[in-house]
């Protein structure tokens, strides 16, 4: 007899080998109580927060509270429909206004999730005769929002500027448009795309469209925390940029904004943006409020990159492979899943939560532990990362290698 | 490449989509044009990305991923990759 379920087999076989001998399950934790941005009672444990995305710590923003509760108060709990239909507010205008602004584009819609803000744009704007040329280590939400779209799908090789080209070139000759997709921070590794040189091949030929993903640099990169484009000064050159409240500005929703004249009509064809609720008043009017603490959190990313260099360079003097550059995703190579799967669950035990990622969900196959930082991380609580770290690897008999001297920062 | 008879440039292709999958033939199945690669060769989502940025690089082109999905057999993958190469190089 086939059950319905028995395609999902080896998800269950994968899923029971690494839960094991009643094991917490990696993928199902549940936080009992959210004590702060970097605190949560986690199986009665107080625990520290290291993967949580929220980069700048706003999701106890005073002010962002107030703005959520008067609009919760003022307009409901949600508004029970589709941007198109009865679902758009003046605080959504609102929103899209604040984004423009900004980020310096002339146009800007919003989605209900950041996922849905990819598969929105990725699955609509470019059609049956043209080209998407995305980084092969792009997020699953782009894989998907090219998958459901009609265009031609071919990835290039993670931040290869000069296999990028090697692509166009080939594509030179067809009719039909071409849209690169990038991200500004990688989500796994934590690493920069070379947005320079991406832009520099780009330029060289016609009919190219250049779209970056900000979910992990909105609020991190950049003097105003306009992300990867205003660190390296290529803004103008971004055409579309995609973006999430649900990190840098610690609510929910995504956005895309662009300044390309006929951007608007894409809120008649996208089906993500058509066919699902928007969002509810207190989630627009704290995503707006944070927008504005996001441009003036100067201080705050100051903080965030120390903590980032703090526990980079402690990790690093441990002897452990770190995945990327210094940036506030701190990725730890696992040697393999096993050990993966027994390193997160020591640091679980010892109040430590990170995000473990395993393939296919990682590049190269990767088992890692993915720490991100928080602006409101103290410097105790990232030196208590470093140390829970070093006493599991003791434990599992796995120091890479002998501790350095002294760890060498950059 | 493409001052070869097709007849030529085909066989190149089939050499090198041969070639290229035997590294990846962890079954050790004999490949032939019916080898399946989900039942035969174990190949996952994973697997087949791998594999197929290495048959990128081999011939020097790009396989949209739109025709994986019809793609089940080698030998249906030997035919979708000879039109890519003559579309690419000519």
């Amino acid at each position: 007899m086939a059950d319905l379920f028995d395609r999902f087999e080896s998800l269950r076989a994968r899923r029971d080998g690494l839960v094991g001998d009643g094991g917490h399950d990696p993928f199902q934790v549940e936080m009992d109580e959210v004590l702060s941005q970097t605190e949560a009672m986690i199986e009665g444990r107080r625990t520290i927060l290291a993967g949580t995305n929220n980069y700048l710590g706003l999701t106890f923003a005073p002010e962002s509270l107030k703005a959520a509760h008067d609009a919760l108060d003022a307009a409901g709990t949600g508004t029970t429909g589709s941007r198109v239909a009865n679902g758009t507010y003046s605080g959504h205008k609102a929103l899209e206004h604040a984004l423009c602004s900004f980020l310096g584009k002339e146009h800007a819609i919003v989605f209900s999730t950041g996922y849905l803000a990819n598969l929105s744009v990725l699955s609509t704007l470019v059609g049956p005769d043209d080209y998407i040329l995305m980084d092969a280590d792009c997020h699953a939400s782009i894989y998907d929002g090219v998958r459901m779209g009609d265009a031609q799908i071919i990835r290039f090789k993670h931040n290869d500027a000069a296999d990028l080209d090697k692509r166009l070139a080939r594509l030179a000759k067809k009719p039909g448009n071409k849209l690169i997709v990038i991200e500004g921070i990688y989500s796994m590794l934590g690493d920069k795309a070379p947005l320079d040189e991406i832009v520099a091949v780009k330029k060289k030929y016609d009919d190219v469209y250049l779209l970056s993903d900000e979910a992990h640099s909105l609020g991190v990169l950049g003097r105003y925390g306009r992300g990867l484009p205003e660190e390296v000064d290529l803004e103008d050159d971004v055409d579309f940029i995609v973006g999430t409240f649900s990190k840098s500005v610690g609510t929910v929703g995504g956005f895309c904004v662009s300044s390309h004249p006929q951007f608007d009509l894409l809120r008649l064809a996208c089906r993500p943006y058509i066919f699902t609720a928007s969002l509810p008043p207190s989630v627009v009017a704290s995503a707006k409020t944070s927008l504005e603490l996001v441009e003036k959190g100067g201080a705050l990313r100051k903080r965030l990159m120390r903590n980032a260099e703090r526990l980079h360079s402690g990790l690093s003097a441990l002897g452990f492979t770190l995945g990327g550059d210094v940036s506030p995703v701190v990725a730890v190579v696992a040697p393999d899943v096993e050990i993966g799967v027994a390193f997160w669950r020591g640091l679980i035990d010892g109040g430590i939560y990170v995000n473990l990622a395993l393939p296919p969900a990682t590049p190269q196959n990767f088992t890692l532990l993915r720490c991100s930082l928080c602006a409101a991380h103290t410097t105790e609580q990232v030196d208590r990362i470093i140390e829970v770290f070093a006493e599991v690897a003791d434990t599992l008999g796995m120091l890479p290698k002998q501790p350095k001297k002294k760890a060498a920062l950059g | 490449m493409s001052a070869e008879p097709s007849d030529g440039a085909s066989q190149d292709v089939r050499a090198a989509v041969l070639e290229v999958l035997q590294t990846f033939n962890k079954t050790g199945v004999t490949l032939q044009d019916g080898t399946r690669f989900t039942e035969d060769l174990n190949f996952d989502s994973l697997l087949v990305m791998e594999f197929i940025a290495a048959l990128e690089d081999r011939l020097d082109i790009s396989v949209p991923l739109n025709v994986l999905p019809d793609i089940e057999t080698v030998g249906q993958l030997v035919v979708a990759t000879e039109q890519i190469v003559r579309e690419e190089h000519g």
